[in-house]
C-alpha cells in the first residue's frame, strides 16, 4: 500500500509516503491503533505524508481503530470522522482538531489511494 | 420553545420538560433528555401517592439547572395539602435529579413514589419529522442501576439510571414504598448518564467524582463570562435585563466541538443544538463587540472542517464552509448528509466577512495568518464554485434530493417565491448572498494588502467587488418597483417579491446610495416594518404570511443586521427605531427575543405574537439585542481606535457600555437620547 516511493522489505510492507495536497500546512505526527495496539504513526509535513512503522516516540494525536477497515479508509481518504466517531468505529484522542485536519485534509488526495488495501496493518 | 415547557441546557445536551418537571413526549410534546441529537430520555414521570404534583412555582437557576416546588393537592381550594415536593434538576451529561417530599401534616404519611421512565431513542430529525426507528430498543435491571439502549448494528446508545435508595426497580421505571413521619421529609436522587460507549474504542467508564448539582465550576464560569463582558448601565431598565439575559443564554448556547480550543455558539434550542456554519458566524459577528473570543473559535473549529473535495450528497465542494453537523442516527447511517453538509451558499462568506471583522476589533492578525490557506480556499470557492454557470452570480441549486432547496438564510422551501406567490425555479441568485460576495471580496482585500503581504490579490479582490457592485445594481435593481429583485432564478427572471434580504444588501454595501435610499424607505414602509422589527416578507406580496416561517414572520436577527447595514448608509435614525422596536419586543418576551414571531402590525397587537415552532433560546436571536446595541451607540473599529457615534431614541435614554474590550484594550461608551431642540 504504497506510493512509488515503497518498497517491500523483508517481506513485510514498509509504507513510505507521498504527496497529499489537502494537507497543506498541516504538521504533526498521527499514531494509529487498532483493538487498543499501537500498528504505525502517520508523519504529516505540510503536503508530504509518511506512514512509518514506528510507534514509539510522541504524537499529536491518537487515531484509535476498531479494525483495519477504518485504517484504510483513513489512508486512501474515505474516511468520514464524523461518521467512524458516530458509529464508534474510531476515535480521537489527543489534538483532534489535528486529527480531523488529517483526516479531511487526505480526502483531497492521498498517496496511499491506490494500494491502501495491500499489506498488513496489525 | 413554548412557554408551557422547561428547558435546561449544556452544550449539545439539554432537558426539556413540562412545568412540573415531567418529560411525556408525544408527537406534539417534544420533551426529552438530548444528548448528540439523539434523544435517551422520552419519559420521566413522577407521581406521589398516584398523583402527578401540581406546580406551584418554576426556578430556573441557571440555564443547566432548575427547580420545580410542587404540592400534591387534595382536588379542593377548602383542604390545604400537607405534602410539597421539589424537585432540583441539573443537567450534565444527562440529568441529575433529587426529589424531596415534605410531610407539613401532624400525622405521618405512606405513600408511593413512582417514577415513570422511558427512552425511545428517537433522532432528533424523527423527532422532528415523526419517523420510525429502524433498530432495536432493550432495557435491563441490575444491580440497582436501570438501563435503557438502542442498537442498530454498531450503533449503541444507552441511557443509565441508578438511584440512591433503594426501591422496587423496573424495566419502564422505579417505584418507592416510603413513610414520611409528621414535619419530616424524605428525599431521593437519581443519576441519569448518556452514553454511546464502545468497549474496544472507549475509555472505561468512570462514575462521577462531583456531583454535578454540587460542582461549583459552572456557576463560576458563568459568572467569568459575565464579567469578562463590558458591563452595561441604561436609564431605560428592561435593556439591562436583555443585554443579561442575552449573554447568559449566549454562555447557555455554547458548544464544545471537541476538534477547537474555545467554544462557539450552537444554534438554538431544540432543533438546532448544533454546529451550524451561518447561524455561528452570525452570531459571533453580532457579539464581537462583547464576547471577541466567540468568533475566533468559530472561525478556527469551520475551518478544519471547510470542504476539501466535491461530494453531491452533502453539496460539498472544496473551499466551501459546512452548514450543519449532526451526530444522530439517520446522519451515522447516511440517511441525512449532515455529516457534515455544505448545503449553504453564503456560510463561506460570512467565513471570511467574520475573519476580517475580528481582526480590525481585535487587532488579532496571527489568526488571518494562521487561516490565510483557508481564506485563499474559501476566495477560490466563490468564483469556481459558488458562481456555478459563471455568470457572475453566486447561485446555489441541491445536488440531490436529501439537500437544502435553500441554501440561503432563509432556507424553507417557500421562501424564495415571485410576487404573485409562484415558488422561482433553481438555481437561485438571492441578493443578499451577492452583497456577501462584495463585502468579503473588499475586506479580504485588506487583509491581503496588510496581513498577507500580497498586494496583486488586495487590487484583483478589490476590483472584483467593484465590477459585481456595477453589475449587480443594473441586474438586480427592479426599476419599477424601486428595489432589488429577492433573487434572479433558472431562467435569470428577477424574482419580484419585497422581502427583507434587501436590507442586508445595506449591510455588505453593494447598494448604490440612490437606491439604498428607495430600499431603506421600503424598509420603513408599513408593508415590511411592523413595528415590532423587518418582516422576512411585505405584506403586499403573494406568498406574504404573518406567522409563514420566512415570508411574513419577523426575525430580530435580520432586523439587526438591516439596522447595522442602515447605520453604513448614514440612517441613523431608522436604525435606531428598528433597535428600538427589537427591543421593545424583547421585553415582552422577558429578556429573551425568540427566534422569529409573528409579523402582524403592531397597531393590532400591543404584543409581538409567537412563532409557534419558535427555537429559544436561539443563537442569532439572542446575539440581535447586541448588535442592536452595537448599532445604538455607533461602535466600530479602524483597527486601532474603537469609534463611538451614539443615536439612542429617546425611550432609552442614556446608555453606558463600560470596558469594551477591543485592539484598544478596554472602553467605555456613553450615549443619550438628544431631544429633538438637541438634535
Amino acid at each position: 500500500m504504497a506510493n512509488e516511493d515503497s518498497q517491500q522489505a523483508g517481506g513485510q510492507q514498509q509504507w513510505q509516503g507521498g504527496n497529499a495536497p489537502g494537507l497543506a500546512g498541516v504538521y504533526g505526527r498521527l499514531r494509529i491503533t487498532i483493538a487498543g495496539k499501537p500498528v504505525a504513526t502517520l508523519m504529516v509535513e505540510g503536503t508530504y505524508v509518511a506512514l512509518i512503522r514506528e510507534t514509539s516516540g510522541p504524537a499529536d494525536a491518537t487515531f484509535i481503530c476498531a479494525d483495519e477497515q477504518i485504517v484504510r479508509k483513513l489512508l486512501k481518504g474515505e474516511l468520514n470522522p464524523f461518521i467512524a466517531a458516530m458509529r464508534r468505529q474510531a476515535r480521537l484522542t489527543g489534538d483532534r482538531g489535528f486529527g480531523t485536519r488529517v483526516a479531511f485534509g487526505l480526502q483531497a488526495g492521498s498517496p496511499f489511494a491506490a494500494e491502501a488495501d495491500k499489506g498488513a496493518l496489525s | 420553545m413554548s412557554l408551557d415547557t422547561v428547558s435546561i441546557l449544556d452544550g449539545s445536551t439539554f432537558v426539556v420538560s413540562d412545568r412540573r418537571g415531567d418529560l411525556d413526549a408525544t408527537p406534539t410534546d417534544n420533551h426529552g433528555l438530548f444528548l448528540e441529537d439523539t434523544r435517551f430520555l422520552s419519559r420521566w414521570i413522577l407521581t406521589v401517592g398516584g398523583i402527578k404534583p401540581k406546580t406551584l412555582s418554576v426556578d430556573e437557576q441557571a440555564y443547566f439547572k432548575v427547580q420545580f416546588f410542587e404540592a400534591v393537592t387534595t382536588g379542593t381550594v377548602y383542604v390545604d395539602s400537607h405534602l410539597s415536593v421539589m424537585r432540583r434538576r441539573c443537567v450534565s451529561n444527562g440529568f441529575e435529579e433529587t426529589i424531596e417530599i415534605e410531610n407539613h401534616g401532624k400525622d405521618p404519611v405512606d405513600l408511593d413514589v413512582k417514577l415513570e421512565v422511558g427512552a425511545d431513542f428517537a433522532d432528533l430529525f424523527e423527532v422532528k419529522d415523526k419517523l420510525a426507528k429502524v433498530g432495536q430498543l432493550y432495557s435491563n435491571v441490575n444491580d440497582g442501576t436501570l438501563t435503557l439502549g438502542y442498537r442498530r448494528e454498531d450503533f449503541v446508545r444507552e441511557t443509565v439510571i441508578k438511584s440512591d435508595k433503594k426501591g422496587e426497580l423496573r424495566e419502564d421505571g422505579f417505584l418507592f414504598k416510603v413513610k414520611i413521619p409528621a414535619q419530616a421529609s424524605w428525599s431521593v436522587s437519581f443519576d441519569v448518564v448518556a452514553r454511546g460507549r464502545r468497549a474496544d474504542i472507549d475509555e472505561v467508564e468512570r462514575p462521577r467524582i462531583t456531583s454535578a448539582m454540587m460542582d461549583p465550576t459552572r456557576d463560576k464560569n458563568l459568572e467569568a463570562w459575565l464579567a469578562g463582558a463590558p458591563r452595561l448601565i441604561a436609564s431605560w431598565d428592561p435593556l439591562n435585563k436583555i443585554y443579561r439575559r442575552s449573554l447568559v443564554d449566549l454562555a447557555a448556547l455554547r458548544f464544545e466541538t471537541g476538534i477547537t480550543p474555545g467554544a462557539l455558539p450552537a444554534a438554538g434550542l431544540p432543533w438546532f443544538m448544533a454546529v451550524f456554519g451561518r447561524d455561528s458566524l452570525l452570531t459571533s459577528f453580532q457579539a464581537l463587540a462583547f464576547v471577541p473570543e466567540l468568533a475566533a473559535a468559530t472561525l478556527r473549529a469551520l475551518a478544519i472542517v471547510q470542504a476539501r473535495k466535491e461530494d453531491p450528497f452533502r453539496d460539498s465542494e472544496p473551499g466551501k464552509i459546512l452548514h450543519e453537523i449532526r451526530l444522530g442516527e439517520m446522519t451515522a447511517f447516511e440517511a441525512r448528509p449532515q455529516s457534515p453538509y455544505y448545503g449553504a451558499a453564503d456560510a463561506t462568506m460570512l467565513f471570511l466577512i467574520l475573519l476580517e471583522e475580528y481582526q480590525r476589533w481585535t487587532g488579532d492578525a496571527d489568526i488571518v495568518r494562521e487561516l490565510e490557506r483557508e481564506a485563499r480556499a474559501a476566495l477560490a470557492w466563490i468564483d469556481d464554485y459558488g458562481d456555478r454557470d459563471k455568470d457572475g452570480y453566486v447561485e446555489y441549486e441541491r445536488r440531490m434530493d436529501t439537500g437544502l432547496d435553500n441554501q440561503c438564510w432563509k432556507d424553507s422551501w417557500d421562501s424564495i417565491a415571485f410576487a404573485d406567490g409562484t415558488l422561482a425555479p433553481t438555481p437561485r441568485a438571492t441578493c443578499e448572498l451577492q452583497g456577501y460576495v462584495y463585502d468579503a471580496k473588499h475586506r479580504c482585500a485588506r487583509l491581503a494588502r496588510e496581513i498577507w503581504n500580497d498586494p496583486e490579490l488586495a487590487e484583483k479582490l478589490d476590483k472584483q467587488a467593484e465590477e459585481l457592485k456595477e453589475r449587480f445594481n443594473r441586474d438586480f435593481w427592479i426599476p419599477e418597483r424601486n428595489f432589488f429583485a429577492l433573487a434572479l432564478d433558472g431562467q435569470k427572471r428577477k424574482v419580484d417579491s419585497l422581502t427583507s434580504n434587501i436590507g442586508h444588501l445595506l449591510w455588505s454595501g453593494i447598494a448604490d446610495e440612490d437606491k439604498a435610499d428607495k430600499c431603506v424607505k421600503h424598509l420603513m414602509s408599513d408593508e415590511l416594518f411592523s413595528g415590532w422589527g423587518i418582516r422576512t416578507m411585505a405584506s403586499s406580496e403573494g406568498s406574504y404570511n404573518p406567522i409563514g416561517y420566512h415570508v411574513g414572520t419577523v426575525w430580530p436577527h435580520d432586523s439587526s443586521f438591516i439596522a447595522w447595514g442602515m447605520r453604513r448608509y448614514g440612517y441613523r435614525a431608522e436604525a435606531a427605531r428598528i433597535c428600538r422596536a427589537i427591543l421593545e419586543a424583547a421585553d415582552l418576551f422577558d429578556g429573551r427575543l425568540p427566534e422569529a414571531f409573528g409579523g402582524y402590525p403592531r397597531s393590532k397587537t400591543s404584543y409581538p405574537v409567537e412563532y409557534p415552532t419558535a427555537c429559544s433560546p436561539q443563537a442569532w436571536a439572542t446575539g440581535a439585542p447586541l448588535l442592536a446595541l452595537r448599532t445604538l451607540l455607533g461602535l466600530d473599529s479602524d483597527g486601532k481606535h474603537l469609534i463611538i457615534d451614539p443615536a439612542i431614541p429617546e425611550p432609552l435614554g442614556r446608555v453606558e457600555l463600560l470596558g469594551i474590550p477591543g485592539c484598544w484594550g478596554r472602553m467605555d461608551a456613553f450615549g443619550r437620547a438628544l431631544h429633538a431642540s438637541e438634535d
